[in-house]
């Protein structure tokens, strides 16, 4: 029995230390601001919203979903 | 007897302590490049228009609750999974169902078209994601050319391509991810870090490199090294189960939708959430989310009925789309963003444009 409890502990202890090296890891990690991290996501909308054919529609000719007729293809 | 040597120092209590107290650390360091707020920044940002978006498209054929969908990179065909057992290949255009495959088991959880268009896989209950060819002969019986890839010891809750036909990534209620090679079934990477079912994932837009994302019941969203196995980022902020996670365009974010009704944003050279999208009047968990082209707009699946529509920068709704008769499970923007699909308990799916 004795046997029994060390085997769980030592699996909750492995269990423990990765834990423990996973969040040593991170700690690692370069950071930056906040504020460089939301420009750069402003600078990313902002050269492609002209090109999203759901911000700035595409002329309905273009947008087969937005079609009015059905689409066909030539056989 | 070979057990494990314990360090006299080293207890499980003194591991827990190191733990929080690295925890502790990680936030103090996270917080201390907490300037300014997202939307605060935005605010100079011009207002988004007025949004004139409608159902263009209906898709009924499913017997049953739809569960997963993914179109195809001719952006125009679909796959749409069920709780009935049947996977479905639709021309969206059209709404001509072109292929329909039986699986053995029901509540067929994902699917995912293969970069090529010539093959989807599919998984669910029977914890395993197989690969299906496309034949172009509309008569072939596609079960029998049916490929298991995959084997985990829990159901399967969602599946992709990486960018070709020959591997796939999974995610598990078996709490783990792992990748996959289509042609042996050969297990390439295991990921381990989340402590219970893990209910979605998504891959990082090429450019970025090897890596993808995965959230859980464990309310964790996860980062992981692809070719290594390792957890890099860790994000525990939502409040219950992780429904849906989706890379920003740029793959310098991605957003969660969660079972607490919101959905976020987390950046990953900030390593924290930079925005919440969330409204007292909305109490019902957000199921599935994906970002438009651009990444200005945001789209949210929920369990109340409805889609709500975020600007990503101010964190403001901007519309919300009614239409489906039941939870909506299931939402993708098409490969060149001009409609996104929404796939529902209704048993339809609708395409939006």
């Amino acid at each position: 029995m004795k046997d029994g409890m060390a085997n769980n502990s030592t699996a909750s202890i492995s269990q423990a230390r990765k834990a423990v090296e996973q969040l040593k890891m991170e700690a690692c990690m370069d950071r930056i601001k906040v504020s460089k991290a939301a420009a750069d996501l402003m600078a990313y909308c902002d050269a492609h919203i002209r090109e999203d054919p759901l911000i700035v529609p595409v002329p309905a000719s273009d947008n087969p979903f937005r079609e009015k007729k059905f689409f066909c293809t030539i056989l | 007897m070979a057990a494990q040597e314990v360090q006299p120092n080293e207890t499980l209590a003194s591991l827990k302590t190191e733990s929080e107290t690295l925890k502790t650390k990680l936030e103090e360091e996270r917080a201390k490049l907490h300037d300014v707020e997202l939307h605060q920044v935005a605010e100079k940002v011009e207002a988004l228009g007025q949004f004139v978006m409608k159902t263009r498209r209906t898709l009924k054929g499913h017997g049953n609750k739809v569960l997963c969908m993914d179109w195809c990179k001719d952006k125009r065909r679909i796959v749409s999974s069920s709780q009935d057992g049947k996977v479905i290949v639709w021309d969206a255009f059209t709404t001509n169902k072109e292929h329909a495959v039986t699986m053995p088991c029901t509540w067929v959880m994902a699917c995912a078209y293969a970069p090529s268009g010539c093959a989807v896989a599919c998984g669910g209950l029977d914890n395993k994601c197989s690969v299906y060819p496309l034949s172009l002969d509309k008569n072939e019986n596609l079960a029998a050319k049916k490929k298991s890839v995959a084997m985990h010891t829990n159901y399967l809750s969602a599946c992709s391509f990486t960018n070709s036909d020959m591997q796939i990534l999974t995610s598990s209620g078996d709490g783990t991810c792992a990748l996959w090679d289509v042609e042996s079934g050969q297990l390439l990477q295991s990921f381990h870090g989340h402590a219970a079912d893990v209910l979605c994932l998504d891959l990082a837009p090429s450019e970025t490199g090897n890596t993808f994302v995965s959230g859980g019941c464990d309310k964790k969203a996860n980062v992981w090294d692809m070719r290594s196995g390792q957890c890099v980022q860790s994000f525990e902020t939502h409040e219950s189960d992780i429904n849906s996670v989706r890379y920003y365009p740029s793959g310098d974010a991605f957003a969660s939708g969660s079972d607490d009704a919101t959905c976020r944003l987390y950046d990953l050279r900030a390593d924290r959430e930079v925005a919440i999208y969330s409204k007292e009047s909305i109490i019902f968990g957000a199921s599935s989310v994906d970002f438009s082209l651009s990444g200005r707009l945001l789209f949210g699946g929920y369990n109340d009925y409805t889609i709500n529509v975020w600007d990503v920068l101010k964190g403001t709704r901007v519309s919300i789309l009614f239409g489906h008769e039941n939870r909506v499970s299931t939402l993708r923007v098409s490969p060149d963003g001009t409609a996104f699909c929404s796939g529902s308990w209704d048993h339809t799916l609708r395409i939006w444009a």
